[in-house]
């Protein structure tokens, strides 16, 4: 199931999204977690309206 | 000052009641989490670690509230001759 592919983003075929596999690390405490939204910091994603 | 001293108490059980109920929401937000992870990880040791730690964790906090305060889910109804579900506020009646 775990998938470990390295892959080189030059032969990647267009139009195809692609999802980069998580990994368990970098867990919220639980009152931060609900509070994100996320137990994972790194799909702590807040929305800022196309500005980085 | 008995008065005082119930008043007290009161107030003390419902900051328990909040305390534990906000620890449940906690509990149960990161179970759910790590169930959304093993879906898709069903091998990963941390991963299931985690997620029997935080299940003990929160059955023994949904326990405690049961207890304390009344059922929370109906199977959480132990009483023999009164159907407690109903006779206990429900979680969001915080009685002032």
């Amino acid at each position: 199931m775990e998938c470990n592919k390295q892959m080189d983003v030059m032969v990647m075929v267009p139009g195809m999204c692609y999802v980069p596999w998580q990994r368990w690390a970098g867990l919220y405490n639980l009152d931060v977690a609900i509070l994100k939204g996320t137990l994972f910091e790194v799909l702590d994603k807040p929305f800022l309206g196309g500005c980085r | 000052m008995n008065m005082n001293n119930e008043n007290r108490n009161n107030q003390n059980k419902k900051l328990d009641k909040r305390r534990i109920m906000v620890n449940i929401y906690q509990l149960g937000f990161a179970l759910n989490e790590a169930v959304l992870f093993l879906d898709t990880h069903p091998s990963d040791p941390e991963a299931i670690e985690y997620y029997n730690q935080i299940k003990e964790k929160y059955n023994e906090a949904v326990n405690i509230y049961a207890d304390y305060f009344g059922p929370l889910l109906a199977s959480n109804v132990t009483s023999e001759n009164y159907w407690m579900w109903v006779a206990t506020p429900m979680p969001w009646e915080l009685e002032d």
